[in-house]
């Protein structure tokens, strides 16, 4: 199948094999690259499946410690095959996803056969798991070093009692201890079957080539895909306000507002990014109040964040007093949910975003990203642009209105140790 | 299909552009090429904020980030960087082609760039200098606050203690402190006469029109007397191979060794290095990954990086205290087997093909082309990409070992962990 996105000049070639696999292909033939990434619908919120009839809570952290060891082959280290053939393999672990990719000048094919393969031939044993544990460790220790993500953390854990969202990807040393073969074979024979996964490239190739490959190396068919549970959440959020410190110089922050779970997430999630700039993007009001007052600065930044039962509104930066910033977006989003957002502002935020969408829709890494997201999401990744383009306030003032009800904001904020404070 | 040109504007005015309809948004960049030991290097750092925050067309922050919006999200941001010994400083601005939002939309982004840079106000406003001189400081405050970078950073000040690479390319907090209004004021225009400025703009508008746009704003220029490039040193390494200790309280050490290569972009012998630096650590297939962390599961990183304008590298690994010298012991083998001719064809046969890849698809992206022609313009260096593609080609296994046996270890510097 091949759907057109005309005015983006956009197109997008689709299968699903007989074997469930969902297959996507953009071209950007005047690139000199061609990414492909393939993506299993497992991310480390689902730690609370049932497969078989049986209900399996398995150990936070072990979607990212699977990603880590996929790479590992019965005759060596697929990294290593890769490199042959001049391609640069990666993978990354979210809440939602974990996706295995490779950027490639030449020998496309090749590349791809060794990405299908290693990602649908699970290869575990008591030694590579205890091995791998020394590695993520020190991955973890990194993270626990890096005050951005310990925002991060602690404002899910904020916002959420219950949803496992609240831990962090990789887990913790403690958590990762008890991973062993038989816990990663569950979790791959879980989630990692063709229906669960999804093929995306970007770039040059022969659609057909990639279907017929595709089909050859991956399992014939599908296993049941595990049925998962998020657990109970409330409205509200968990914590109004958490405070760590660790080596930073000043304080870094993340406030977060706790939105209701959305019927189309893919959606959602581009209204939601409307709906933050709204409040407080550059060109409006409030940044430059907050701007002049000194209590904002070029760290600032805003996000939003659809997952599997659950979506929330971040505002981030570094400031002098997080507390202040909290208290001034909070009175901005009451006033818009009772007067409504200013039709210029809207107008400037929704231009804004479809700018920042457009520009990303150059990259064929981030392509095949936002392609896979979306596939799981039942969209596809140009879809943006029709709803930036239909987008009313009201929509947006309908998000708004839900993050000034009472006790939707949690603030998380990494201070200097005690004694080490700047001149601030 | 991309098409580049490179035309002079005027005395130490460069234009690189190259036009291509691959991408859906346009790049641009004008900055002014300065030594980083300069003494407005503070002055320097502050400029473009506060040229951002003084345009006479559209006064004020928030006025420019309207204009912004209506050009459908277009980025205006002032930079600095440290490139080599230089001081790099401008203005960087991308927008998305007109096809997808209104007619003279990238002419208008070109316009805006030339306005921040060159149209200020008739003087600074106090108010906005202090404003921006306490976000400067407050960055450089920050800037051990990433580990990972920060080591390396570190590392450098204390191996080339007596060099400008030491520098802060932000500034100094007390120098920012002092700046007044007019003196910041009079720096500029010095700037204006004097530092070489670079223009680049990759996207679809042709030559001819980039041209056009930039020479009307170049008008406003004083007189020029272009002072030329910054100078380029590369130094030997000290005798000894010297040890640094600092603890903070982080859970992970972080381990970062200084080497000096002697080799530069503009030696001969450069193309070698790169492939030397992929062998070594510059990616997955690398000893450093294969070694440091597969084989023996020490870390999650251990990397090398080259700075080839100062032909030094860095080699860098977050380790636990126990393990910082077992890592430093296996970091330094490597690079010995490598001097000794150790690598196996296949190795330098993987390095060469990664390494290539890597260069080829830097033309699929604008902000990575931008980011090479910086590199070179900070020496006016006018090499292309497919002329060092070319030269990788042809590097030989003697040369590559050549070069490693270039590289002396300076100093290792650990930053101990001492989290409880």
């Amino acid at each position: 199948m091949i759907q057109q996105y005309s005015t983006l000049q956009e197109e997008i070639q689709s299968a699903c094999l007989p074997n469930g696999l969902r297959v996507y292909y953009i071209p950007k033939t005047e690139f000199q690259k061609t990414f492909a990434m393939l993506g299993t619908n497992f991310g480390s919120v689902d730690c609370c499946f049932t497969l078989d009839g049986t209900q399996h809570k398995v150990t936070p952290g072990v979607a990212h410690f699977l990603e880590h060891k996929m790479f590992e082959e019965a005759d060596g280290n697929a990294l290593q095959k890769f490199s042959a053939y001049g391609a640069q393999p990666n993978a990354f672990t979210s809440h939602t996803m974990t996706a295995y990719h490779f950027t490639s000048t030449e020998q496309f094919y090749e590349s791809l056969e060794i990405l299908l393969r290693f990602v649908t031939t699970p290869y575990f044993t008591e030694e590579n798991v205890a091995k791998e544990k020394g590695i993520i460790e020190q991955e973890i220790s990194m993270l626990d070093d890096t005050p951005s993500w310990q925002a991060y953390v602690g404002v899910l854990q904020g916002l959420y009692a219950d949803h496992p969202v609240r831990i962090s990807i990789a887990g913790s040393k403690e958590s990762i201890a008890p991973i062993d073969p038989a816990l990663l074979q569950l979790c791959h024979r879980a989630f990692y079957s063709p229906s669960n996964l999804a093929l995306v490239v970007c770039g040059t190739c022969d659609f057909d080539r990639v279907c017929d490959l595709a089909q050859r190396i991956t399992p014939k068919e599908s296993a049941r895909i595990a049925s998962r549970a998020y657990g109970k959440e409330i409205p509200e959020a968990a914590r109004a306000v958490q405070v760590r410190q660790m080596a930073v110089s000043r304080p870094t922050y993340m406030l977060g507002f706790k939105d209701t779970v959305p019927e189309q997430p893919y959606s959602r999630q581009i209204v939601g990014e409307l709906a933050v700039r709204c409040v407080c993007c550059e060109s409006a009001p409030l940044y430059e109040r907050l701007y002049q007052q000194q209590l904002i600065d070029q760290s600032f930044g805003v996000d939003y964040f659809t997952f599997p039962e659950g979506a929330c509104a971040f505002y981030d930066g570094e400031s002098r007093d997080p507390q202040a910033v909290r208290d001034a977006i909070l009175e901005e989003i009451r006033s818009i949910a009772q007067h409504g957002v200013d039709p210029a502002l809207f107008e400037r935020a929704r231009r804004q975003l479809l700018g920042l969408k457009l520009r990303s829709a150059d990259d064929p890494s981030s392509i095949c990203r936002m392609q896979a997201e979306a596939c799981f999401d039942g969209a596809s990744c140009f879809d943006f642009y029709e709803i930036l383009t239909k987008v009313t306030p009201e929509q947006v003032e309908e998000r708004i209105r839900e993050w000034a009800k009472p006790n939707r904001a949690s603030l998380m904020v990494v201070e200097p140790v005690d004694g080490e404070a700047g001149d601030e | 299909m991309q098409e580049m040109n490179v035309r002079m504007l005027g005395d130490g005015v460069r234009l690189t552009c190259i036009t291509t309809g691959q991408w859906k948004k346009s790049l641009l960049r004008a900055c002014f090429v300065l030594p980083l030991d300069g003494e407005g290097r503070s002055m320097a750092a502050l400029l473009p904020s506060v040229l951002r925050a003084s345009c006479s067309v559209y006064p004020g922050r928030q006025q420019v980030a309207v204009r912004l919006d209506e050009l459908y999200g277009a980025r205006l941001e002032p930079f600095v960087s440290k490139r080599g010994e230089a001081q790099v400083i401008g203005v960087m601005a991308d927008v998305i082609d007109e096809r997808f939002g209104t007619p003279g939309m990238v002419q208008d982004t070109a316009r805006l760039v030339t306005d921040v840079l060159l149209r200020p106000t008739e003087h600074f406003e106090e108010a906005v200098l202090r404003r921006e001189a306490d976000i400067w400081k407050a960055r450089i405050a920050a800037l051990p606050d990433n580990k990972r970078i920060w080591v390396i950073r570190r590392m450098f000040q204390l191996m080339c203690a007596e060099e400008p690479y030491r520098l802060v390319e932000f500034g100094d907090p007390e120098a920012l402190d002092a700046i007044t209004p007019e003196a910041l004021y009079t720096y500029y225009r010095s700037v204006l006469r004097t530092a070489p400025l670079e223009l680049f703009y990759c996207g679809s508008m042709d030559a001819d029109h980039v041209e056009q746009i930039f020479r009307e704003a170049l008008c406003r220029l004083p007189q020029r007397c272009c002072t030329g490039y910054p100078d380029l040193a590369v130094r030997g390494a000290a005798e000894q191979l010297r040890w640094s200790v600092e603890e903070e309280p982080v859970k992970q050490g972080k381990l970062a060794i200084g080497i000096r290569l002697g080799i530069s972009v503009t030696d001969p012998l450069y193309p070698a290095m790169v492939l030397f630096n992929a062998c070594y650590g510059g990616n997955t297939a690398s000893r450093l990954f294969r070694t440091v962390r597969e084989q023996k599961s020490l870390c999650y990183y251990a990397s090398s990086q080259t700075d080839k304008l100062k032909g030094v590298m860095a080699v860098s690994s977050g380790v636990e205290n126990a393990n910082a010298r077992p890592a430093c012991e296996e970091i330094l083998r490597q690079l010995s087997l490598i001097q000794h001719g150790d690598l196996k064809e296949q190795e330098i046969e993987t390095a060469r093909r990664s390494v290539q890849a890597s260069l080829r698809t830097i033309v699929d992206s604008p902000y990575s082309l931008e980011n090479f022609y910086q590199m070179q313009s900070v020496i006016g260096l006018d090499s292309t990409l497919e002329q060092l593609i070319d030269q990788i080609d042809r590097v030989t296994a003697e040369q590559i070992t050549e070069a490693a046996r270039c590289a002396k270890p300076d100093l290792v510097y650990f930053l101990k962990g001492a989290a409880t």
